[in-house]
């Protein structure tokens, strides 16, 4: 039973011999390849063939030599690099001594390095040419038996025998010559930029160990220490050099330049992997320890550059100081410090002029002491627009300096204001002048500008609206500055005025705005009024036509009363035609609106009355008093009324008549009316009459009051006035708060409603913590609060 | 140092017998061996003379060879219906060596 072979088997021929199976004696074989290696080196491979080098080291490993061969070759490719180092670097070793000329020391520095630099060269392509032929050993031996590859360890045999060299430390040797080229180019010397790289490279592709770890690279362990404590030193005296020879604009761009050099330098000349690194050191000593004296020399510093606008500078101060502090608080500082010191400028102009007034104004008798007040009033409102105009400079300026240095720096942002806001409010009378600016503009600066212009104005004064803390002083100052404009109508246009209410609107709210919409109102129904009424008199054919009667009137709530002088009694008894002209109105008035009640404000009102001074017609416009005592003398048979008998027939109050006497007997431009004796003051028995003499240029002609229509800045009585019902109001708004919330908690320990409170006020003014403990007292005492028992801190809401 | 081989032109394979085989440098690129070979930096006399004498390999073998590295460049990388390789059994040990020894 013979078997038969199977159809499917297949005879397997074995390899012929020759690649496989010859034998193979390593100490035949390796001589040639020894050979061959040598040539390498010589760089006279061009006869060599590849295949058979290949071939031999092949069948080496086939045949079980590898690790002979392993041996083998390291040990040739040691003695090589030792000759290399004896022979080629050694010989090229910088010998200068410290001090030599640059010269000299680039010279002999760009010796050593391409000497290194060749050798290096060198070994990596010899080295690369036997891995290729040793390819196969790699490959199987290495691999099987786990142990570095040939590139790995010629790599370790050029560290140890070239650069670690035992007899001649190579390295150390390079490392002083890098280092003393990268000093002689930061001191300004040209230097071979592209033999260091490749130096630079040879010592990031040698490791420590033969794992080749990344934190192990010769250019971690062995250079870049020693060239970031030498990069230590120089920028440390680097700072101290430049702060003592520069001025602040070149300490920043030479500290930039420097920044950008190094940076430079990683990427050029030594490794990328150094540019943290370095510029942290460089931040360091030239930023972080320096960058504040640097700010604050006299002549050159921060102060400086903010005062003659030095944008670019400004630019890279911050840039630099950007580096080391992202929200640059130091520099925010001292901006801070400079702006609020330049406000605080401009507002010492109004200190100054106070106090030059307060002096003078002493000496003087009180008749005099009323003129002077007039003047130094008339003075300080325009000091009062000055400021405004000097402060919205300023303002200009930095935001300039904001926009195009501080890359419009959100937290630098945030100190500008803080500053604005501190000088601003340290002036106590900021309120009122920046009230007094927007009365200017609107009554004067705008007209004829574009509607663009106008627009640009009102966001100025908005803007310094914004710094104002006591909003509520803002508010009443404005109130009366604009109720003089609409009732004396002379606003430029009333879509100004409504411009720039919602201005204000849009900036805190309607509450803000309420009162002033109201007046608007009043104004516009009063117009209405009045042609109603004339129309009215029309029907009625009555004999009261030729007096032309234009009212206004006014909601008592929205009016600034006290500050219209409102408060005081006026009283005043109207000549007949006048009188009859009044009860009219109060009839149709009334009859028309029951239950309201109608208060005259003679001192508001203003007349035309004509009169006839030497056979010319003048037409003379006075106020509602003026024309009142005027009227008196409208009669032939009067020859003299003495202040008594005005006083009598008039019943103007005493403030008033003196006043308007003053303006139509004492003026010296429009003394329609004589008085005896003539003198400043006025006196009970002093007489006057008519001046028959009088005698003006214009045939229309304005007899104000002493105390004119414009809106000055307040005297110091009234400011003592207006700050008491500033208080006053803010008692009741403090008031009105505690309640607020305290229905709302019902029963909340102190701070927590002394916090709420401040809250809740502090869009109006910053209430003051002794106030509202008094008003909580005040609030205890009339039964709203009580504190409870078990904690005295602890307040409870009385329904 | 591979990668400074300049796979551009044409090269010849030589086998023991004589026989010559031109291939694309591309083609033959294929065993990394051979691409070592051409290492522009090392100037081996095979990179000079454009042309590699094996002497371990018959025409027999170093046709398949050539073959393979044509169809490895013409499949590689491509998907869907792809040939077998036919390789006759008898030479598929001595093939398994020279694959072995030309890194393909």
């Amino acid at each position: 039973m013979a078997s038969k072979p199977g159809p499917g088997r297949i005879k397997i021929r074995p390899p012929r011999k020759g690649l496989a199976n010859d034998y193979m004696n390593f100490d035949e074989a390796w001589p040639p390849l020894s050979q061959a290696l040598q040539q390498i080196y010589a760089r006279a491979a061009s006869d060599l063939s590849f295949e058979e080098l290949y071939r031999t080291a092949y069948k080496m490993v086939l045949k079980k030599h590898g690790d002979a061969l392993y041996n083998s070759v390291h040990d040739l490719i040691r003695n090589r690099l030792r000759t290399v180092a004896v022979t080629q670097v050694k010989p090229a070793r910088p010998t200068y001594a410290i001090g030599a000329s640059a010269l000299e020391r680039r010279e002999n520095g760009n010796r050593f390095l391409a000497a290194v630099k060749q050798a290096w060269e060198d070994h990596q392509l010899c080295l690369g040419m036997i891995t290729d032929i040793l390819m196969y050993l790699d490959r199987t031996f290495c691999h099987e038996n786990k142990k570095p590859s040939t590139l790995v360890i010629g790599m370790a045999l050029f560290r140890d025998n070239v650069l670690q060299n035992k007899d001649y430390d190579i390295g150390a040797d390079l490392n002083k010559v890098l280092l003393d080229q990268i000093q002689m180019e930061r001191d300004g010397d040209v230097i071979d930029r592209a033999r260091i790289r490749s130096c630079a490279y040879m010592l990031e592709g040698l490791y420590e160990t033969l794992e080749e770890r990344e934190d192990q690279k010769i250019y971690l362990t062995r250079f870049e220490g020693i060239f970031l404590a030498a990069s230590d030193e120089f920028y440390r005296k680097e700072g101290r050099l430049l702060l003592e020879a520069c001025d602040a604009a070149t300490y920043i761009e030479r500290t930039n330049d420097r920044l950008n050099e190094e940076w430079e330098r990683t990427q050029s000349t030594i490794s990328t992997l150094t540019e943290p690194k370095i510029r942290a050191i460089v931040e360091q000593h030239l930023i972080t320890n320096n960058i504040r004296e640097v700010m604050q020399m006299e002549a050159s510093g921060l102060h400086y550059m903010v005062d003659n606008d030095k944008y670019d500078q400004l630019k890279l101060l911050y840039n630099l100081v950007r580096r080391v502090d992202l929200q640059v608080n130091e520099l925010r500082r001292m901006l801070r410090d400079r702006i609020v010191y330049l406000g605080k400028e401009i507002n010492k102009g109004v200190y100054g002029f106070k106090k030059a007034n307060a002096t003078t104004n002493e000496a003087q008798t009180s008749s005099e002491a009323v003129a002077a007040e007039d003047k130094s009033v008339n003075a300080e409102t325009a000091m009062a627009l000055k400021w405004v105009e000097e402060v919205l400079l300023l303002r200009d300026k930095i935001d300039k300096i904001w926009e195009g240095s501080f890359a419009s720096d959100q937290g630098v942002q945030q100190t500008i204001s803080k500053a604005f806001t501190d000088f601003i409010n340290d002036n106590k009378r900021s309120s009122e002048y920046i009230s007094l600016f927007v009365d200017e503009n609107i009554k004067k600066g705008l007209k004829g500008k574009t509607e663009a212009e106008v627009d640009a104005v009102l966001d100025k004064a908005i803007v310094l609206f914004r710094y104002i803390q006591d909003k509520d002083v803002f508010e009443r100052y404005y109130k009366k500055h604009l109720s003089r404009r609409l009732i004396l109508g002379r606003s430029v246009s009333n879509d100004v005025e409504r411009a720039m209410i919602s201005k204000f609107k849009v900036e805190v709210g309607y509450s803000f705005t309420s009162k002033m919409e109201g007046m608007f109102k009043d104004m516009t129904v009063s117009q209405d009024l009045t042609s109603e009424y004339k129309k009215h008199l029309a029907n009625l054919d009555s004999d009261n036509q030729n007096i032309d009667l234009d009212i206004k009137v006014l909601t008592s709530t929205f009016w600034p009363w006290s500050a219209m002088g409102g408060e005081n009694a006026h009283t005043c008894t109207y000549p007949e035609e006048l009188e009859n002209i009044r009860a009219s109105f109060q009839r149709f008035y009334l009859r028309r609106h029951t239950g309201r009640q109608l208060t005259w404000q003679p001192q508001m009102g203003t007349a035309d009355i004509r009169a006839t001074f030497k056979a010319r017609k003048y037409e003379i416009n006075v106020g509602t008093y003026a024309m009142v005592i005027l009227l008196q003398f409208n009669n032939p048979d009067v020859e003299y009324l003495t202040y008594d008998e005005l006083k009598t027939l008039t019943s103007i109050p005493e403030f008033e008549l003196i006043r308007n006497l003053q303006s139509l007997a004492v003026a010296p431009k429009t003394r329609v009316l004589i008085k005896s004796p003539m003198s400043r003051d006025v006196k009970p028995s002093d007489k006057f009459s008519y001046n028959p003499n009088f005698t003006s240029k214009a045939l229309r002609i304005k007899i104000g009051i002493v105390k004119g229509a414009g809106n000055k800045v307040e005297t110091e009585k009234e400011r003592k006035e207006t700050e008491d019902k500033v208080e006053e109001s803010r008692a009741h708004l403090i008031e009105a708060a505690i309640v607020r919330i305290m229905k709302a908690r019902k029963q909340l320990k102190h701070q927590a409603l002394m916090l709420q409170i401040t809250e809740q006020l502090s869009k109006r003014f910053m209430p003051d913590p002794a106030m509202i403990k008094k008003r909580i007292e005040s609030l205890i005492e009339r039964e709203y609060l009580e504190r409870s028992a078990q904690d005295l801190n602890m307040y409870t809401y009385l329904a | 140092m591979a990668d400074a081989a300049d796979d551009t032109g044409s090269l010849t394979l030589v086998s023991n017998d004589g026989f010559q085989f031109v291939l694309p440098k591309k083609t033959a690129f294929t065993s990394k061996t051979i691409r070592n070979m051409f290492n522009k930096k090392s100037g081996y006399i095979e990179a000079k003379e454009n042309r590699v004498r094996f002497d371990e390999m018959n025409a027999v073998i170093l046709e398949k060879i050539c073959e393979y590295f044509c169809y490895k460049e013409k499949y590689a990388g491509r998907k869907g219906d792809i040939p077998d390789f036919h390789i006759p059994p008898e030479m598929a040990l001595e093939l398994m060596t020279m694959a072995d020894f030309l890194e393909t």
